[in-house]
């Protein structure tokens, strides 16, 4: 048989899910601690920041996994809606609470490192903001989801509210970008900005790796777990 | 051999993780009344969504004529009660004296025509939904459940108008447990468990 | 059922109901002159556009809690569905019919605000302009929602959670486009973006509405 029709049935790919999830869960952690002792120890200090910075080894990976998130939920919501594949449901339905958690955790730290900057908790930054309504979208999609018993109908409605979100959250940056630069035209974090020192560079890549193993272990353990939960 | 309006095979559905029917196969030839039985939550509203093809059913595959014009009248009226029986009627069938005709047929007094159907019982809301069954030329005709508080002659001349249509070439699954006092060779039944 | 004879329908609905189809007018009426009663006057001129727009807003995806409700409830729906006309064309003309009704008496009530909010009118009318550019964008958006959310508990709630976060571009675009114009400053920008978006929204929407109603029932 053939790997991709073998693994497209529950049954075999709640087996992998399986047993590639805990080797998932014990990449993160190897990475994790690589990334935080590399990030908090090894890693110079910012002459311009001190060591408030540190905190951008969670905030800049968690920002990218909370878009990632929405590209793969994206691949799931075009493959529910023309191929009618049920992983791809269940993949969908798995990731928004993870989405938003990423989303959130961004947010936080987004803050926290605000605060000796901006001298204030939260300002209406273009990122900030454009992070906040991401968050949004995830809660509505998780609110829709939560809406609807039924499992399969629920990813086929949940696919076309990600559909139409997707195609809005760039036009969504790019109003916020614009209403800003119109309003605050100072802003922390410069566009482009100067050349990232390599050995801060490092730690970014492992942190994001890290983030990416914990999002695949939860999401491939959580489809076995429904899977299993079917079939008993 | 007459021609299959609808044919149905080894159909499977159901809600959640239980079951309501698997392995149903049937054909719907025309100028047949095909009267659908069986217990309430024994899936008959649902097998008649999937004949409709408002759902996909989970395994099997209904086939039915792309040209063949079908009528759907289901245990709700879809009427607008704050529109007339007439205006309702409007919508599918602009000769305001064919539909006028037709609720007379049903008992329906022309004083009632023009007023909204909120004033209306539910028994002669009933009514105005089922004169749609009179005006219409769609071949195939689903009925769901249309005797509900149907009095004694409107229920004869539904059951005469399903005779009728069926005699001249046309079909219809009705899903009721009331007897249908239609000529044998008419009629078929079926009855889901 | 034609399309042109559903549009008569829906239209003759809305004026029947004209009772239910004027209480969205009421809260756009009442919501913005919470503002005046509230505020300062000299901070009225600048907080207008806001104000405006974001009680047009909400009455406007209040107006769509009814757009499928009913339909779903008498069954209408499934007469939608089975009808041989295509369902975008219907559900484009329920659209329309659905803006005649909800947004003309709403657009015909905004110079009492230029009162209310002692706007200077040559860019009140660039405002009521915005307004009118967003809104068909903002109805579509509000249709997928109401069709995805269709039949659900809580229907009208889901709508606006789902519905605001994806309406922050036209509420962006639209308000510097009052904003630019009141402090003499070219708009053009923000006003071809709500232009290309409602152009889009009107091609594509009645479709993606259409579909999603389809989803939210099977």
């Amino acid at each position: 048989m053939n790997i991709v029709t073998r693994y497209a049935s529950p049954k075999h790919f709640s087996a992998l899910a399986k047993r590639l999830a805990p080797w998932m869960g014990a990449t993160a952690g190897i990475l994790l601690t690589l990334g935080l002792y590399w990030g908090l120890l090894i890693a110079p200090t910012d002459y311009q920041q001190g060591d408030g910075y540190r905190i951008m080894f969670v905030h800049v990976p968690a920002a990218w996994m909370s878009l990632i998130i929405y590209v793969v939920m994206t691949g799931c919501a075009l493959a529910t809606l023309i191929w009618r594949t049920k992983i791809s449901e269940y993949w969908l339905l798995s990731s928004p609470l993870l989405g938003a958690s990423f989303t959130f955790l961004t947010l936080v730290t987004g803050s926290l490192w605000g605060r000796p900057m901006w001298g204030t908790w939260w300002v209406w930054d273009a990122r900030l903001t454009s992070e906040l309504i991401l968050l949004f979208i995830y809660l509505g999609i998780m609110a829709l989801e939560g809406a609807i018993p039924d499992r399969r109908k629920a990813a086929r409605v949940v696919s076309m509210l990600t559909l139409v979100g997707s195609v809005n959250i760039p036009i969504i940056k790019f109003s916020v970008d614009w209403w800003n630069t119109l309003h605050q035209p100072a802003s922390i974090f410069r566009a482009g900005g100067p050349a990232i020192h390599p050995l801060m560079l490092i730690p970014l890549f492992l942190m994001a790796g890290a983030f990416t193993c914990y999002y695949f272990c939860l999401v491939l353990w959580k489809i076995h777990k429904q899977i299993k939960g079917k079939h008993v | 051999m007459a021609k299959q309006y609808i044919t149905a095979e080894k159909l499977a559905h159901g809600y959640g993780d239980a079951p309501l029917f698997s392995g149903l196969s049937f054909r719907l030839p025309a100028g047949h009344i095909l009267q659908l039985m069986g217990k309430n939550g024994s899936g008959k509203t649902t097998l008649l969504h999937l004949l409709a093809g408002l759902k996909h059913p989970r395994e099997g595959s209904i086939s039915r004529d792309e040209e063949t014009s079908l009528l759907y009248i289901g245990h709700q009226n879809a009427l607008k009660l704050d529109l007339s029986p007439l205006e309702n009627l409007l919508l599918y069938q602009p000769v305001a004296n064919v539909c006028k005709k037709s609720l007379e047929a049903l008992g329906l007094k022309p004083a009632l025509h023009h007023q909204p159907c909120y004033t209306l019982s539910a028994g002669q809301q009933r009514k105005v939904a089922l004169s749609r069954l009179m005006i219409s030329d769609a071949r195939v005709w689903i009925v769901d459940e249309p005797f509900t508080a149907l009095d004694d002659s409107a229920r004869a001349r539904i059951i005469f108008c399903l005779e009728e249509h069926a005699r001249q070439g046309g079909c219809a699954i009705v899903a009721t447990h009331d007897s249908l006092d239609i000529a044998e060779p008419l009629l078929k039944r079926m009855s889901l468990s | 059922m034609t399309p042109l004879r559903y549009f008569l329908f829906c239209l003759k609905l809305h004026f029947r109901q004209r009772r239910e189809v004027a209480l969205p007018l009421f809260f756009f009426l009442m919501v913005s002159s919470l503002f005046p009663l509230t505020f300062s006057s000299q901070h009225l001129p600048v907080i207008a556009p806001v104000t405006l727009w974001i009680s047009a807003l909400l009455a406007i995806l209040l107006s769509l809690n009814n757009l499928f409700r009913e339909d779903v409830e008498d069954g209408f729906l499934i007469q939608l569905l089975l009808s041989p006309a295509p369902l975008s064309i219907l559900i484009a003309v329920k659209l329309l019919a659905h803006g005649l009704a909800y947004l003309l008496p709403l657009f015909a009530t905004l110079p009492v605000f230029a009162l209310w909010y002692n706007y200077p009118w040559d860019s009140f009318s660039i405002l009521a302009l915005s307004l009118a550019l967003g809104t068909p964008t903002l109805l579509i958006l509000g249709a997928v929602a109401a069709a995805l959310a269709a039949g659900l508990k809580q229907s009208g709630m889901l709508l606006m959670l789902i519905t605001l976060p994806l309406t922050t571009p036209i509420l962006l675009f639209g308000l510097s486009m009052a904003e630019m114009a009141s402090n003499g400053l070219p708009w053009a920008a923000p006003c071809d973006f709500l232009l290309a978006m409602a152009v889009v929204s009107v091609s594509v929407g009645p479709w993606v509405v259409a579909s999603s109603l389809k989803l939210g029932v099977s």
